[in-house]
């Protein structure tokens, strides 16, 4: 049975998309069948992202109706076969679902798929309800940015709220050289304040601009420093410790501290 | 009003009159629990009202002083044994200034605590959430949020915290606010009073007796 994985953030455009479709993708290429659900109704995105626009028949709105069943909806990707979208409709709006039937849908993805993962909307209202309803698990995505750290805390307490174990951090768009000058906020704080696990730090890259308009995973790009990030965010998913990539976010961590005193590294 | 131990069996016939769906959207929700609340069932009762109920936040008052009756005694910190713990609302004199509420997590941005007591929370308070006490505020962790000490008018009281950084502290009447900008922030426990009606915040000396006494000269 499938794990099935909320990505969220509160706040908008931090890239819960981006990272959705390039943890996918990397799960993918790991080998695991992965399903990833757009719950973003009313604005569709994951389906651009991935390059799969143009192949919707049905939709998530039209399953949980019935008009279609799961298997009819869901899109093979382009570049593998293990990878399937199951598009968010756009016509409709949050409140063509609920809690109970994301929760039904979820459970019976999970019965196919190694990962279920769920493409949260922005905001703490119905669509974010909707997302996490049938997930067991968060990855929450924040920016180094105090806004989004703010808006990522309140989302996890909602989380903890809902008895959901252990959310874990992204932080996305991060500028070392930024941090390094002091105009960035570091991991450190972002992690003295959130006091969660963080599971993957991305660098701010150019190449996702590109990659997110040409609908190919930046992920599947050798040359791409965040894509990198997202590939190591997937093999830590899959249970293999790694030392989260970027010096900048090693030294800034507590722990990264000690060492360096210790002279242990 | 709940009746003393909120057990499951409350718990159950809430989600009874509730019905299944969100029906909360967005309001505060108060309980005024007629004894001690465990912090378990603050939990669950969160989970069942924000999680399932779409609740904005959830506060905890004592039912005992819904209409505030703020009068501190005259020790300003509650004696030993006077309800600190679980809070006994007839130990005499002391209503509200006593009872205490231990908060056994950090609040993140969004969610609040009300209480006519004292408040002690074992982690941080992040920003965007915010304490409002009776009598004291101790975090013991880091204060980023906003308290508010005192808030029935009494002037006596305190905010302390491991670190004290917060976006706002009032106590009773009096509003102080972080300085804008950087500033200075030392890494030590500190404490928060009014004095000759400023906010006044200096470092937390382990000279227990002076805190207690409310006419300290650090």
């Amino acid at each position: 049975m499938g794990e099935v994985i909320v990505i969220t953030s509160g706040k908008g455009g931090v890239g819960k998309t981006t990272t959705s479709a390039n943890v996918g993708a990397a799960l993918a290429a790991q080998g695991r069948s992965v399903v990833l659900v757009d719950a973003d109704i009313g604005l569709r995105n994951l389906d651009v992202v991935m390059g799969l626009e143009n192949r919707i028949v049905y939709d998530l709105v039209d399953v949980v109706e019935g008009y279609a069943r799961v298997r009819q909806a869901l899109i093979r990707d382009k570049r593998f076969e293990n990878l399937c979208l199951l598009p968010a409709a756009q016509t409709k709006d949050k409140t063509a679902v609920n809690p109970d039937q994301m929760r039904g849908l979820c459970r019976e993805l999970r019965e196919e798929f190694d990962f279920v993962l769920v493409d949260s909307p922005a905001g703490i209202e119905q669509g974010f309800r909707n997302a996490i309803a049938g997930a067991e698990q968060a990855l929450v995505v924040a920016t180094p940015e105090v806004s989004s750290v703010r808006d990522a805390d309140r989302i996890i307490g909602l989380l903890e709220a809902e008895r959901m174990p252990a959310p874990r951090l992204i932080v996305n768009r991060m500028r070392p050289a930024m941090v390094r000058r002091g105009d960035m906020m570091d991991i450190g704080d972002i992690i003295d304040i959130l006091a969660i696990e963080l599971i993957g730090v991305v660098p701010e890259d150019e190449a996702i601009v590109v990659s997110t308009n040409r609908g190919e995973p930046a992920a599947l790009l050798p040359t791409s420093r965040a894509g990198a990030a997202y590939r190591e965010i997937a093999r830590r998913l899959l249970g293999e410790t790694l030392p989260i990539a970027g010096s900048a976010a090693q030294e800034a961590t507590l722990f990264g501290r000690l060492r360096r005193l210790l002279g242990a590294r | 009003m709940l009746p003393e131990g909120a057990g499951v069996q409350v718990l159950d016939e809430l989600a009874r009159a509730l019905g299944g769906s969100p029906a909360l959207g967005g309001a505060t929700v108060t309980l005024a629990p007629a004894g001690a609340l465990r912090g378990d069932d603050l939990n669950a009762l969160e989970a069942l009202l924000i999680g399932q109920h779409g609740a904005a936040c959830v506060e905890v008052v004592r039912a005992a002083a819904i209409e505030p009756a703020m009068g501190r005694g005259a020790g300003g910190v509650a004696a030993p044994g006077s309800g600190a713990r679980g809070g006994d609302p007839r130990a005499a004199g002391r209503e509200g200034v006593g009872d205490s509420l231990l908060v056994r997590r950090t609040l993140r941005s969004g969610q609040r605590v009300r209480f006519t007591g004292n408040v002690i929370v074992l982690g941080d308070v992040n920003p965007g959430a915010e304490i409002v006490a009776g009598g004291d505020i101790v975090v013991m962790g880091t204060l980023r949020g906003v308290a508010h000490a005192g808030a029935g008018g009494d002037g006596e009281a305190i905010v302390a915290a491991f670190r004290l950084q917060p976006t706002q502290i009032r106590v009773g009447g009096v509003i102080g606010r972080s300085p804008d900008g950087a500033y200075e922030r030392p890494d030590v426990p500190e404490i928060a009073r009014v004095r000759d009606g400023a906010l006044v915040v200096e470092r937390l000396q382990p000279a227990f007796g002076e805190i207690a006494a409310g006419d300290g000269h650090a």
